[in-house]
């Protein structure tokens, strides 16, 4: 029998402006999960990911960009998980590994562009806690999601 | 993730080409081996609806030498391994296209490599955008230049949001 791959958990199509998003009692089930975002926004907006409400100084990552001034790297933290600027045109994949493990740190794979805002980003993020992963926060800050955002969530089972 | 259609290469063609595609799933999700018969460029070609049209898309490049970024408004999506590379390599591409049937213009991307034994590999990472607001109901990937060798293959999933009846979400 084959391994069930990106098995549905949870949708949302907004029918109204909102700042933020929030995934609730995710089942251990699986073993990674991926997230697809795919929002409208009027401008610029710049996305945040949380996890289990945590607002601490838990979160950091790499990423390597493209964007018209070439390629680059950065490395950062801070109280949450930069998940890239957003503007008309973004779409952005995140897997998170072993999401539902008590031992150990937990890692976000991101894929993320958008060609209004002309860039391509790879980045590799960290959630510093051995928790397992029930709630997931995203937002955006100084700014909304539009009508007909969309995010879904699935599993991917061991 | 549920398979529609896979397809390899019996003998060279132009393309590989998946058509009527059902319009009941949420995203799409290509993955294609392809390698042309002609030496040169490494950019496959992708068209929506037969359309090679309306695309652009930014790329993060990284050479074995170096690493730049670079865009572009035709109809480049992936990587094709090219006849003077090493035998028997093929480049390998994952495409996913969000909301595909949707009323919007279709924003895409792809992680992509060639092969080849030695310093001179690529590989990318596109973020791209098809100005179409139409349902994409066929996609065709097709080579630079020359023909899709024999053994390219393609295989198209499709994947389906939906509620699992634990997970909340607002």
């Amino acid at each position: 029998m084959p391994t069930p791959t990106y098995t549905a958990i949870a949708t949302i199509t907004l029918a109204s402006t909102d700042s933020e998003i929030v995934f609730s009692s995710i089942p251990a089930t699986y073993r990674d999960l991926v997230l697809v975002v795919k929002p409208i926004v009027s401008t610029t907006a710049f996305g945040q990911i949380r996890f289990n409400g945590v607002s601490t100084s838990s979160y950091s990552w790499v990423y390597a960009y493209g964007d018209s001034g070439g390629a680059g790297s950065v490395a950062s933290s801070n109280t949450f998980i930069d998940a890239n600027a957003m503007n008309t045109n973004f779409q952005g994949i995140y897997q998170i590994m072993d999401y539902s493990a008590t031992d150990k740190h937990k890692t976000v794979l991101h894929r993320t562009g958008d060609l209004t805002a002309n860039y391509v980003v790879m980045q590799a993020s960290r959630f510093a806690s051995t928790a397992a992963i029930t709630s997931i926060n995203f937002f955006v800050t100084s700014n909304t999601f539009n009508a007909r955002t969309t995010l879904s969530l699935y599993g991917i089972e061991a | 993730m549920i398979l529609i259609e896979h397809q390899e290469l019996a003998s060279a063609a132009a393309s590989i080409t998946f058509s009527s595609i059902p319009q009941t799933y949420t995203d799409l999700y290509l993955i294609f081996s392809i390698r042309q018969s002609s030496s040169g460029v490494n950019q496959a070609l992708l068209e929506f609806n037969g359309s090679s049209s309306n695309f652009s898309f930014r790329f993060l490049q990284g050479s074995g030498s170096a690493a730049s970024s670079g865009t572009n408004t035709l109809n480049f999506g992936g990587l094709v391994q090219g006849s003077a590379s090493t035998s028997n390599t093929f480049a390998s591409n994952s495409l996913y296209i969000p909301n595909y049937s949707g009323s919007t213009a279709k924003s895409w991307s792809i992680d992509a490599v060639t092969e080849n034994n030695a310093t001179e590999a690529y590989q990318h990472l596109v973020a791209g955008l098809w100005n179409q607001t139409a349902a994409i109901t066929s996609i065709a990937i097709k080579p630079y230049s020359g023909n899709l060798v024999q053994y390219s293959s393609a295989t198209l999933y499709g994947i389906l949001a939906g509620s699992d009846g634990i997970t909340s979400v607002s």
